[in-house]
Parts: structure tokens; C-alpha cells; sequence
């Protein structure tokens, strides 16, 4: 069994929590100074921008259960509003998140509408065909967008007189944009966190396990699917708006439908629980990273113009693993084997019968695992005694 | 609903028949139907006399048969969704790069084999059937028929991994396709002034005839008469013997070469690519939601539809312009779901808790 027991209430437990956290911020606060060149670091700040856009769709996807494939828009709406912002009316990079948050927000309300009405096949068609008019629109707009020459500013956002680690070359600036990013991702989280323990967050999880039943019991489905959709959307603007501050550069290429894909892929591959954006948002940075550089070496790829498409493939193999081998994700693979170090008994475990389980269980719930009440069997076999009589 | 479910349990699968002719004559009982489309037809009429007026009638009949010939690749398009969405009751996002693949394949038996043109699409049609029937066996049937987003993640993984593949095969430089039909400058007859093309002729005869055979096919054959009851009742189908996956599996391997076939019939203009499925995809998809998403004559007709609505807004309206004549099929697809989210020929669905 576990190393070690904790009960959940008790100081020990309390201490755990904060121990845990207190790591992994540390963990986060000094990369800049593990990783071997600026280069990196950029990567790392890419990374946790992009675990942002991912913990946006996993408030649909693992919360509300729903599937959007119309992702990449709102990132890219979000980014060319901090560019066209910035470049051309002169705002203060961090002014802009406000509003590309509230623009995407009201943007999601809009595309969120029909997924008031619709199922979630109809939503993926809806928002399939967003993330591939996003690009034409574009291009269309060219004087205001940029057009296919893209959007580029030349200011980037430059470390204030109080920051102090100009120790290597270059490496303040560097390292100022990840803590600025690091900073807002950390805000992003924190919302995200309270939104699915609250009781919005309830009411989504029930609407997921089972809409009509939940609408039976008073949840007005159709307000808190478009309010989820909205906020989802505005994540994702501001993780969009964080990309630009990584790298001012906006062209509609970096928008397409495959980042939506390649996000969908991050969110499975880290598993449907909020805080798994962080490991579906390395493999969404470095998988493509890696394999480019590995394709190089490879005699079977090399003198080949689209080598690099390598990565899409294995993207899709990642996925496939995933979806067979391990449906809840590295999250889930971890939680399981950390189970093995500490466990942490629920302080209602001793006075309801069944409290215990239900509590470990809907912590780490993949919606495609499907909903853990009834099996689908007994459903079936009431479903036909009832039409036959 | 359940008097048409508990029917079928009793007189077993002849009532099948009788609901899917039903379904087409119902679909026009509704009076707020024909009210649509009756407006519909007003102003389309209304739009095409402005046309008319505007720039002739020579321009407007040649922009029909254009639009006509995009729309029967729409439409065989949406025929093998349909399908796909009658056997496993979800959308398949890999559809496009499935057809994508097999043109790309034909295009290498044209190249490398030195097949004739015809030869070559029908053994590219047959491989990808193949192929798409393997598909279902290894990373479909292992989810249950209700795990609808697990199917959903495979088809969006084999998307990735097909455009993938072809990226580092064929690379990205556009790839001229050679024509089925004789596509020559002087290859065309003349009715009434306006120059109708053999190859406009042969994608419309080939995209009917194919479509037509499936039909025929579904409609007439034992296989095809199990097709229709899985897709109609899993639960009864299995109760009276069929088995289920062998027929899932042909619904699969049947719509990849209905794919295949429009990818093919479609190179010749639009060049061959990694990306060229994509925007059919998406236009598809539109005709697929306007004509039901479960509806094969609703697909030929929302495909034709989608066709004719993107070219002649493309054409006539100067803001919208031949490029942003795709956002278009994304307005088609939100306004008929809100509307009327069955589609045209669809099946209404009604749940129970």
C-alpha cells in the first residue's frame, strides 16, 4: 500500500497541499535558470502560454463534455487584438489581455449559441468550420490584419529599471517576458480552479454526465453551456494574447485548423483534468520542437521537402496511444502511481457508505470513459422493458 | 417515435422500407416547411431575374454549370459522411484525407505504373475501401457504438496522421491531376450559345450513376437491407441475427470509395495537395447538415445546393468575391441547425431519460 496515509482536515494533509504547490512554483520560477539557452527559455514561455489555450478547451472538453475543434480563432482573436492594439493605437502590451479576454469572451457567447441547442456533433461541425474561416478572414481584411504578410511589431515588452538578472546576454528581457506570462497563466489557473469547484463548475459536470437529467433537476443546461463556451474562448484570447508577448507575430498561418487539432491532442494526452494543461501543453511545444530536429538525422526523411510534417503524424499517433492505452491522460497515469506513494483518505469516508469512492473517482473523470453512474447495459435493458410494454 | 420503434420490433425489418419513404413525404407535410421553402424558391427566383438582368443570361447558366459541377462533388462527398454517419452515428473528420490519400495513390499508379486514367481511380477507389474497412476494424470497433467522442479523437488522430504521411511523401508543391474525361480546349458541344464541357458532362453522369448504384445497392440487397436496419436500430438489428460489425464495416469501406471517387473526380481543378480535401470537407459538411445529416438523397441535395450557393454568391455579390464565398457554407451550416436542426430529409431525434 502507500508510503503514506493522510486524511483529508488533518494539519499533515494541509501541510501536503502546500508543499506540493510551494514545489511546483519553485520548479516553474527557476527554469530560466535550468535550461541551457534563451532559446529554451522562449520555449518554456510558449509552453505556458499555450497550457493556458489548453486549460480553455478542457473547460469544454473535460468539464462540460462537449468537443470544439474552433479553438485556434479565439487564439488567433486574441492575438491579433493585443498586435493591432499595440502596433497601431500604441497600448501597453498588459492592457490588452482585458480586452482580448472580453472580446473572445463575447466572441464565445456567439459561437457558443447553437451549442445551446445542439449536441456536441453538431458544435464540432460549427466550430471545425470557424477554425477554418478564421485564416480567410484574415485575409480579407488585409489592411487592418496585416494580410499574408502577417502582423509583426518591433517593441517588444522590455524589463522594467527594478528587474535585476541581466547576468548573461539578452537573458533579462528573456526571462522577464516568462514571469510576466508565468504570472497571468498562474491567474488563469486559479480562475479556472474556482470555476469548476463552484457551483457552476457542479452544475457543468452534471450536465455532462447526463444533460437531460440534469436539466430535470433545475440546471438551466442551455445558459451554462454558451456561459462555458464564452469562457473558454476568452482563455483561450488571452492565451493568444500571452503568444504576442512571447513573440509579436501574427500571421494567419499560425491559426489554422491544426492548432486546434494539435490543442485537442494536448488536452487527451494530458487528461481532462484542469491541471493536466500543463503536461498536454509541453507536448503540444516540444513534440514538434524534437521531432524536426530527429527528422534531420533521419535517413529515410532527409532530402525530403515536407519532412517536417512528420510531426503531424506524430501527433496523431500520440493521440491514438493515448485514447487506447490510457483514456485519462498522463494526469491519470501520474495521480495512479503517486496513489502508490501517498494515499489521501476523504475526511467522509467512515460516516457514508460509498462517499470515499465517489469522491476519488469523480476527481479524475475522462468524459470518454463516459459517464460512471449506471452501466449502459442496465440502461438498455430498461430502456426495452419499457418501449415493449 | 415509439410507436415506430416497437413496430419495427414487431414486423421486423420490412417496416424499415416504409419509414424511410415516409421520412421523404413527411418532410414536406410540415407547413412551416413548405412555407421555407416556398420563400426560399421566391427568392432565389428573385435573385436569379436580378442576375440575369445584371449580366446577361449567358453568364448566369455557365456560372449553374459550374456551380452544378462543384456541387455533385460536394454531394458524393456528403454521400460518404452520410454513410459514415449511418453506420457509426458520428462525423468523420478523416473522410477528407481518406479521399485525399486514395487521389493521391491514383495519381502514383497514373506516374509510376503508367495505368490509364481510369484503371487507375478504380484501383485507388478499391484500395482505399480496403484500406478504410482496416481502419474500422482496429481503431473503431473497439469503442462501443455510444463512445461517440472516443470515435470522434480517432477520426480527428487518422486526420492528422494522413495529412501527415502525404506531407512527407508527396510534399506540398501543388501536383496536376490527369482528367478522367477528354478535358482538351475543344473538348465541349454547344446548346443554345452556351458551351457545355465533356468533363462538366462526365463528373455529373459519374457522380449519379455512383450514387445511384449505392442506392440501389442499400435498397435491394440483403447487405443492404441489414445497412439500414443497423442504422436504424442497433439493439433489433442484432436481436434478429445480423451482425453488426461486418456491416458497420462495409458502410465504412463503401463511403471511403465514394470518397475517393470525388477526390479524384475534383483534382483535376482544384491541383493535388495535402490540403485539398479540407475546404470540400467543410463544404460537405454543410451539405451534409442542410440535407439531414442522416439523409443519402438529402446529401445529393444540400450538396448540389451548397455548390450553386457558393459559386453564384461568389459570382454575383462583389463583397463576398469567388475567396470569401467559403465563410458562406459556415453561415449555411450555423442558420439551418438553429433553424432546423434536422436538416431538410433528416431524422428528428427524440430522447429518452
Amino acid at each position: 500500500m502507500a508510503l503514506l496515509e493522510l486524511k483529508e482536515g488533518q494539519p499533515a494533509y494541509r501541510f501536503y497541499r502546500i508543499a506540493l504547490i510551494a514545489t511546483a512554483a519553485l520548479v516553474l520560477i527557476v527554469i530560466p535558470w535550468l535550461v541551457p539557452s534563451n532559446a529554451s527559455v522562449d520555449l518554456w514561455s510558449q509552453a505556458v502560454a499555450f497550457s493556458v489555450a489548453i486549460l480553455g478547451l478542457n473547460l469544454i472538453v473535460g468539464v462540460s463534455g462537449q468537443i470544439s475543434l474552433g479553438h485556434s480563432a479565439f487564439v488567433g482573436l486574441g492575438a491579433y487584438t493585443t498586435v493591432i492594439l499595440v502596433g497601431d493605437y500604441g497600448a501597453p502590451y498588459l492592457a490588452t489581455l482585458p480586452i482580448s479576454f472580453a472580446l473572445c469572451f463575447l466572441a464565445g457567447l456567439v459561437v457558443g449559441l447553437p451549442a445551446t441547442r445542439l449536441s456536441g456533433l453538431y458544435l464540432a461541425v460549427i466550430t471545425l468550420s470557424i477554425a477554418t474561416t478564421f485564416p480567410v478572414i484574415i485575409l480579407k481584411f488585409s489592411d487592418f490584419t496585416g494580410g499574408a504578410n502577417g502582423k509583426i511589431l518591433y517593441e517588444l515588452l522590455t524589463p522594467p529599471a527594478w528587474f535585476p538578472f541581466e547576468t548573461r546576454t539578452r537573458f533579462a528581457p528573456v526571462a522577464f517576458r516568462y514571469y510576466v506570462i508565468l504570472a497571468i497563466a498562474a491567474l488563469m489557473f486559479l480562475i479556472a480552479y474556482n470555476l469548476v469547484n463552484s457551483r457552476v463548475g457542479r452544475a457543468l459536470k452534471a450536465i455532462r454526465n447526463n444533460a437531460i437529467s440534469a436539466s430535470t433537476s433545475g440546471v438551466p443546461v442551455a445558459r451554462y453551456r454558451t456561459l462555458i463556451f464564452g469562457v473558454s474562448a476568452a482563455f483561450s484570447g488571452v492565451a493568444g494574447s500571452l503568444l504576442m508577448i512571447q513573440n509579436p507575430l501574427a500571421t494567419e498561418t499560425r491559426f489554422e485548423i491544426f492548432m486546434s487539432l494539435f490543442l485537442l491532442v494536448a488536452v487527451f494526452a494530458g487528461g481532462t483534468v484542469s491541471i493536466a494543461a500543463i503536461p498536454g501543453a509541453f507536448l503540444y511545444v516540444f513534440l514538434p520542437h524534437y521531432a524536426i530536429q530527429w527528422a534531420e538525422h533521419m535517413p529515410f526523411l532527409q532530402g525530403r521537402p515536407g519532412a517536417g510534417s512528420i510531426s503531424y503524424v506524430l501527433y496523431g499517433v500520440v493521440l491514438l496511444f493515448f485514447i487506447f492505452l490510457l483514456p485519462g491522460g498522463v494526469a491519470d497515469g501520474v495521480s495512479r502511481l503517486w496513489k502508490r506513494v501517498v494515499a489521501v483518505r476523504p475526511a467522509l469516508a467512515g460516516k457514508f457508505i460509498g462517499a470515499g469512492h465517489a469522491h476519488n473517482s469523480q476527481a479524475h473523470q475522462s468524459p470518454l470513459l463516459g459517464p460512471d453512474t449506471v452501466p449502459s447495459d442496465v440502461v438498455r435493458r430498461l430502456e426495452t422493458n419499457e418501449t415493449s410494454t | 417515435m415509439d410507436r415506430m420503434r416497437g413496430g419495427k420490433l414487431k414486423n421486423g425489418l420490412r417496416t424499415i422500407r416504409w419509414s424511410e419513404r415516409a421520412r421523404w413525404n413527411s418532410a414536406f407535410a410540415i407547413p412551416q416547411t413548405r412555407l421555407a421553402a416556398g420563400a426560399i424558391v421566391v427568392c432565389l427566383a428573385v435573385a436569379a431575374g436580378w442576375a440575369i438582368a445584371d449580366q446577361g443570361w449567358h453568364l448566369f447558366v455557365r456560372r449553374i454549370l459550374d456551380g452544378l459541377n462543384n456541387g455533385f462533388v460536394y454531394a458524393a462527398m456528403a454521400f460518404s459522411l452520410v454513410l459514415i454517419f449511418k453506420a457509426t452515428g458520428i462525423i468523420n473528420f478523416a473522410q477528407g484525407n481518406m479521399a485525399m490519400f486514395g487521389a493521391f495513390i491514383a495519381f502514383e499508379l497514373v506516374n509510376l505504373a503508367g495505368l490509364p486514367v481510369w484503371l487507375a481511380v478504380a484501383a485507388a477507389v478499391l484500395f482505399s475501401a480496403a484500406a478504410a474497412a482496416a481502419i474500422e476494424r482496429v481503431c473503431i470497433r473497439p469503442f462501443g457504438p455510444d463512445n461517440h467522442l472516443g470515435i470522434i479523437i480517432v477520426t480527428l488522430s487518422w486526420y492528422l496522421i494522413l495529412f501527415g504521411t502525404a506531407g512527407v511523401i508527396w510534399g506540398f508543391d501543388a501536383k496536376a491531376f490527369p482528367s478522367m474525361f477528354p478535358g482538351g480546349v475543344e473538348d465541349y458541344f454547344e446548346v443554345a450559345g452556351i458551351r457545355v464541357r465533356f468533363e462538366t458532362l462526365g463528373v455529373w453522369i459519374v457522380v449519379l450513376a455512383v450514387l445511384g448504384g449505392c442506392m440501389a445497392l442499400l435498397r435491394f440487397t440483403r447487405l443492404g437491407l441489414a445497412f439500414r436496419a443497423v442504422s436504424s436500430n442497433l439493439e433489433s438489428s442484432r436481436l434478429h441475427g445480423i451482425h453488426i460489425g461486418s456491416v458497420i464495416q462495409f458502410g465504412w469501406a463503401l463511403a471511403a470509395g465514394v470518397g475517393t471517387l470525388a477526390a479524384c473526380l475534383i483534382a483535376p481543378h482544384a491541383y493535388l495537395d495535402p490540403n485539398m480535401m479540407n475546404r470540400v470537407l467543410i463544404y460537405s459538411f454543410a451539405a451534409q447538415t442542410v440535407g439531414g445529416l442522416d439523409s443519402l438523397g438529402g446529401a445529393l441535395m444540400g450538396g448540389l445546393l451548397i455548390g450553386l450557393v457558393e459559386t453564384l454568391l461568389g459570382g454575383y455579390v462583389p463583397a463576398i468575391g469567388p475567396e470569401f464565398a467559403f465563410p458562406v457554407a459556415f453561415v449555411v451550416i450555423a442558420v439551418i441547425l438553429l433553424v432546423r436542426p434536422s436538416g431538410m430529409f433528416g431524422t428528428r431525434r427524440v430522447e429518452r431519460v
